[in-house]
């Protein structure tokens, strides 16, 4: 597949304060790009830089092959956006809300287009009501058709569901799901681990403004381990025992973090048992202990030293289990 | 050619938009531009209860035709009442007794052909301010009319005659007219409605979108800068326009009148509209880059109180001291405010006036646009 989007080694400062520090990556056409990080980690500033709405203190952007601020208004016709706030003009209907940005597109058929778009967000019966009187998903939904009335070839959304609950964020992850299919390049950045996992074809993983790794998720997660990962949480002043009995008597390559301790391990039960024993007989207080496949959390720890902790919190298992009923 | 014909379209575009937004609000956007002004016009111009009759006593020292003509058109109004025509000595005993609240004494050099302004003297006591305050609008008025400079004493002093200064009348016909200070200030508010209203269209809605997103999100789209601006421009001048008509219609129905009738309102709406057209612009300018709404409503009235007040909304140019004057005559709101005033006033508008006042306020509009073109930036 085709590259769509170069960049190429862009830095952003703001005054001493480096938001983006030489971020090089290329989007292949048709694919889902998750760039994954925390809150101030750089996505949006990166995604602002590609957009050409912010400009790049150094680097370049080639999008479809062209400079993306030489050649602004042929790639602002190309390219949708969806903004991490939900921006619409809430004292306008939704059609109207439709109707302008169809025509700063220059949309020929504009009313016939804004009904598609309104079908497509389910929200024909509320045409006529006002934006700021829809509920958050709806206005989200909103958010969503507007960026695309001009059938752009490469869509952008920034967190697309930080704030949603998970009843939208399922049927957010599958409009995406289903604008790929039809051919659509699809950036997001996200904050949440699952969401990455489950929407994208590659993964940016970001922090600081560098990117620390890239690749499909499976890859990334060969980076923690070909393997399983033994995860133990136990109170903090007994972390360092754990880790030396670990590391010691079981020969485990040991990450601590707060309350927790990693370490990649062949899913064995047998050895389960005995470092089950091990602790229990050296006293140490265990809270939950098991075995689980990397996830990308387990990638970031190892990136980062640190976990990426959503907004949701521990509830990833709950939400896991849904996806896995929405599938 | 298809550039420029896109850049009107999508201004249009951004026109149709706020003009939207406008109408959604419309009854807390009208609220919040037309309050102060009419506040100002009803308190100020004490539009319903005129303290009129208001007793006089006048000092003659000219004593001549244009002297005596001055003298009838303030008896020809009810806003004062002159009891004597008399000496010095016996006007201030009247002012001191209380049996007149101003003494008005006009200078010998009234009406003398030569081309500095004349000079009244006017006394009052400033106990009496309340009372003599109509009467002392009343005659700086008619005093302009007449192309003379006030020159007021608040306490009773000892009378200290002017000498004698050699002066020219520019005397301006008021095809008599029945002018009030009511009537004067009503240009004055029109004007003041014009800059409240460009304020809140234009500038404001920047900073709004701002800080909404609204602004980042039009800034994804192919619209130029160029076009935000010029929606935001017009729309900014439709909105003061439409407060003009209903602040109008408000001051018809509380009494006021244009003497030059239809066609002066339609001048009327046509200088409103390139005066506001400036502004609107100069809204822009000044809200290009500013994040927050508190500074730009502090920076904004920096910028037009001292215009609006400047402009002789409120007093006329020839009772301002000479470093006052200077601004004046660079004020673009003093010219709209001198074209009002002579539609409404005068009944007239004469050719040379409608060039002048034309050709600066779209001077101004065309300056402020160049200065929104290069401090307003589309990106973030």
């Amino acid at each position: 597949m085709e590259d769509i989007i170069k960049v190429n080694n862009i830095i952003k400062k703001f005054g001493n304060f480096t938001a983006v520090d030489g971020i090089t990556f290329s989007v292949k056409k048709g694919e889902i790009f998750g760039i994954l990080g925390p809150n101030g980690a750089g996505k949006t500033t990166a995604i602002n830089m590609i957009l050409g709405i912010l400009r790049v203190t150094s680097g370049s952007i080639l999008i479809d092959g062209m400079d993306n601020i030489k050649h602004a208004t042929e790639i602002k016709n190309m390219i949708g956006f969806m903004t991490q706030e939900t921006v619409v003009d809430a004292e306008l209907t939704a059609y109207k809300n439709l109707e302008i940005f169809a025509d700063l597109y220059h949309i020929k058929d504009v009313d016939s287009r804004v009904m598609e778009s309104l079908r497509d967000g389910g929200l024909t019966d509320f045409a006529n009501s006002k934006a700021g009187s829809f509920s958050g998903g709806m206005q989200r939904r909103l958010n969503l058709v507007k960026s695309m009335i001009h059938q752009p070839k490469i869509l952008i959304l920034d967190e697309p569901t930080t704030g949603l609950d998970v009843q939208n964020r399922v049927d957010m992850w599958k409009r995406i799901k289903a604008l790929a299919k039809n051919g659509v390049t699809v950036i997001l950045t996200t904050q949440y681990l699952e969401e990455a996992d489950q929407l994208c074809n590659r993964i940016a993983i970001i922090d600081h403004g560098k990117i620390k790794a890239l690749g499909t998720a499976s890859e990334l997660k060969k980076l923690v381990s070909n393997e399983s990962i033994l995860d133990i949480v136990t109170d903090e002043s007994s972390v360092n025992k754990v880790s030396a009995i670990l590391s010691k008597e079981f020969k485990l390559q040991v990450t601590e973090n707060i309350d927790r301790v990693n370490a990649p391990i062949k899913a064995d039960i047998a050895l389960l048992s005995k470092i089950i024993a091990s602790l229990t007989k050296n006293k140490i207080q265990i809270i939950s202990i098991g075995i689980h496949l990397p996830t990308l959390d387990d990638v970031f720890i190892k990136l980062t030293g640190s976990g990426l902790r959503d907004a949701l919190g521990e509830q990833q298992s709950n939400r896991a289990r849904i996806m896995n009923m929405g599938r | 050619m298809m550039g420029i014909e896109n850049t009107f379209i999508d201004a249009y575009t951004i026109f149709r938009r706020e003009m939207l937004v406008f109408k959604s609000n419309i009854r807390a956007n009208t609220a919040r531009a037309l309050i102060f002004p009419l506040i100002i016009l009803i308190f100020f111009g004490n539009l319903g209860s005129t303290s009129s009759n208001v007793p006089i006593a006048v000092v003659n020292l000219a004593n001549n035709p244009q002297s005596l003509q001055f003298i009838n058109t303030l008896e020809s109004h009810s806003a004062v009442s002159i009891k004597a025509i008399t000496n010095e000595n016996s006007a201030m005993t009247m002012l001191g007794s209380g049996s007149v609240y101003v003494v008005l004494v006009i200078a010998p050099d009234f009406g003398s052909p030569s081309s500095s302004a004349t000079s009244i003297y006017e006394y009052y006591s400033s106990s009496d301010i309340t009372d003599a305050g109509s009467a002392l609008s009343f005659i700086q008025l008619q005093a302009s009319n007449f192309g003379a400079h006030i020159i007021s004493r608040s306490s009773v002093q000892s009378l200290s005659l002017p000498s004698a200064t050699s002066s020219a009348v520019k005397e301006v016909s008021l095809s008599g007219t029945k002018a009030s200070y009511e009537e004067f200030l009503v240009a004055g508010v029109l004007a003041m409605i014009v800059v409240f209203g460009t304020m809140f269209g234009g500038g404001f809605s920047v900073i709004t979108d701002r800080q909404l997103g609204t602004m980042k999100a039009f800034f994804i789209t192919p619209v130029t800068k160029t076009s935000i601006i010029l929606g935001k421009m017009f729309s900014g001048t439709l909105q003061a326009v439409l407060y003009v008509i209903v602040t109008l219609i408000i001051a018809f129905m509380l009494g006021s009148s244009v003497a030059m009738g239809i066609i002066g309102i339609v001048w009327i709406f046509l200088l409103s509209f390139v005066v506001a057209l400036g502004f609107s612009a100069l809204s822009i300018a000044l809200a290009a880059n500013l994040k927050k709404v508190e500074l730009y409503a502090i920076i904004a009235n920096v910028f037009t109180l001292p215009l609006w007040f400047l402009s002789g909304a409120f007093f006329p140019a020839s009772s301002m001291p000479a470093w006052m004057r200077v601004i004046n005559a660079v004020d673009p709101l003093t010219y709209a405010v001198n074209g009002i005033r002579s539609i409404m006033l005068n009944g007239t508008y004469p050719l040379s006036m409608i060039a002048l006042q034309f050709s600066v306020l779209i001077g101004f509009a065309i300056v402020m646009f160049v200065i929104c073109l290069k401090s307003f930036k589309n990106t973030i």
